[in-house]
């Protein structure tokens, strides 16, 4: 998929003639401070605002992972599943696999915070779309239940391998599952490299690249 | 469940009877049945009443008026809140419209309306008036207050419209929508029979009103005026039972 999109929200230019390839099949973290357009990059890839500029080899259909879980609170786990056009067995299957079983019939106020994102991450990709986005989904997460959740999430990946973009505020997020890592900042990408990971989550690993990555993130500009 | 019922029971006897308790000492302080006649009296008289053919046609008559009053708002101001939230344009132009309606003196209005209708119809067109844009204040700010979040994973995940509806909207919407009609059914009681009284509309519950006041018949005023308000408490707790009935199932 290629970019190359501007957006303006008033006078303030948000995203600047950014240009951005996405292969397919590939885990694309972006990283960048707040107010970056990162949320924006995603909303413009999910059809949800208008912007200027095209996007070749757009996918007419995206799983998206939210910030906040997004379920509908008079719907059990099931039902909200269901909500998104997913059948009994594809449910069943899935709540397997996101180890959450036994609360297909909880309501979203029952489950715990880890519990409801599980279920989001579940519908992104019972939606079978070959376009994921991911909204810093594990934010709000503590240390040992985000870890978890990135298993559970690169074992769901790793199934259908679609394309996915995430982003983060967390060096070690982007770097334990991305398979390439962007930087955003004033509108623009200032830096594009390839962690190297064939198999996800990686844990810990210092490299080169990864420092140059946290000197770009710490003030400084570089390209690869 | 129970005890919670008997709790409300309990306190509405208890206000009922320092209300009667409250228009006994006034009766004593003010000393003149015509301005505030004897308590005692008065149920004497609601009771005679309530055997009468009489008073239950003007009830009947009354509570027709209000059911149409009640509908006709109901069903415009449902439809008229639904294009505003899907045109916002549509909401804008309408929104001056509306605070036009919200600000007429209605029952001052009613006199001009005498004038194109009967006393029979004037008692529903003023309570419209009064209904209609407070329903739709109450519709529309339901309407607007769908969660924005769960509408844009709807429009990401293309959840077909029936299902948006049904999982998402009426959900959202229903209790509130519940909750400002059973406040308006009785508020729709207490127009139309403040307006049945100024228009001295024929076998209702305000021209007997009008028709006790002619004729001095004081302690008979007052028994229909308790009959009104006992009526307007039975619509109030019925509008606001089957309200929560229906949050209870769709929440």
């Amino acid at each position: 998929m290629d970019i190359r999109i501007s957006k303006t929200y008033g006078e303030r230019v948000v995203l600047d003639d950014l240009a951005l390839a996405i292969n397919e099949g590939e885990i694309l973290c972006v990283l960048g401070d707040s107010g970056t357009g990162k949320t924006t990059l995603l909303n413009i890839l999910a059809g949800l605002i208008d912007f200027t500029g095209e996007i070749e080899g757009a996918s007419d259909r995206v799983g998206y992972i939210f910030q906040e879980p997004r379920l509908l609170a008079n719907l059990t786990v099931a039902e909200n599943l269901a909500y998104v056009g997913a059948d009994e067995r594809e449910i069943e299957h899935m709540l397997e696999k996101v180890e959450i079983s036994d609360c297909r019939n909880k309501r979203p106020c029952a489950l715990s915070g880890g519990e409801k994102q599980r279920v989001a991450i579940a519908r992104a990709f019972l939606s079978n779309a070959p376009l994921l986005l991911l909204d810093e989904p594990f934010v709000s997460l503590d240390t040992s239940l985000k870890i978890r959740l990135y298993r559970v999430f690169a074992r769901l990946w790793e199934e259908r391998k679609p394309t996915a973009v995430l982003v983060t505020h967390d060096i070690e997020e982007a770097w334990s599952l991305g398979h390439r890592v962007v930087v955003l900042r004033d509108g623009k990408i200032v830096f594009d490299v390839r962690t190297g990971h064939t198999t996800l989550p990686v844990f810990g690993e210092q490299s080169e690249k990864k420092k140059a990555l946290l000197k770009v993130l710490l003030g400084g500009d570089q390209d690869e | 469940m129970k005890r919670t019922v008997w709790k409300h029971l309990g306190a509405w006897a208890t206000a009922l009877l320092f209300l009667a308790i409250v228009w006994m000492i006034a009766h004593a302080a003010v000393g003149n049945e015509l301005l505030v006649p004897d308590f005692f009296v008065c149920l004497k008289e609601t009771v005679r009443l309530l055997g009468t053919a009489t008073l239950w046609r003007g009830i009947g008559s009354t509570l027709l008026r209000v059911f149409f009053a009640f509908s006709i708002s109901f069903v415009l101001a449902l439809i008229f809140a639904m294009i505003a939230y899907l045109l916002p344009s549509f909401g804008r132009f309408f929104a001056p419209i509306v605070g036009f309606f919200r600000s007429l003196p209605t029952l001052a209005v009613l006199l001009i309306i005498l004038v194109w209708t009967s006393a029979a119809i004037a008692p529903v067109v003023v309570a419209f008036l009064s209904l209609f844009p407070s329903l739709y204040a109450g519709f529309f700010a339901a309407f607007t207050g769908v969660d924005k979040d769960l509408i844009e994973m709807s429009r990401v995940y293309r959840v077909p419209l029936k299902k948006r509806v049904f999982c998402l909207y009426l959900p959202s919407v229903l209790p509130l929508v519940a909750r400002e009609s059973a406040a308006a059914i009785s508020f729709a009681l207490k127009l139309v029979a403040s307006a049945e009284v100024l228009a001295g509309t024929f076998q209702s519950l305000g021209g007997l009103m009008q028709e006790a006041k002619a004729y001095l018949q004081i302690p008979q005023l007052f028994a229909l005026v308790s009959i009104a308000f006992l009526l307007g408490l039975l619509l109030e707790t019925l509008g606001m039972l089957a309200a929560r009935a229906i949050e209870r199932r769709v929440r």
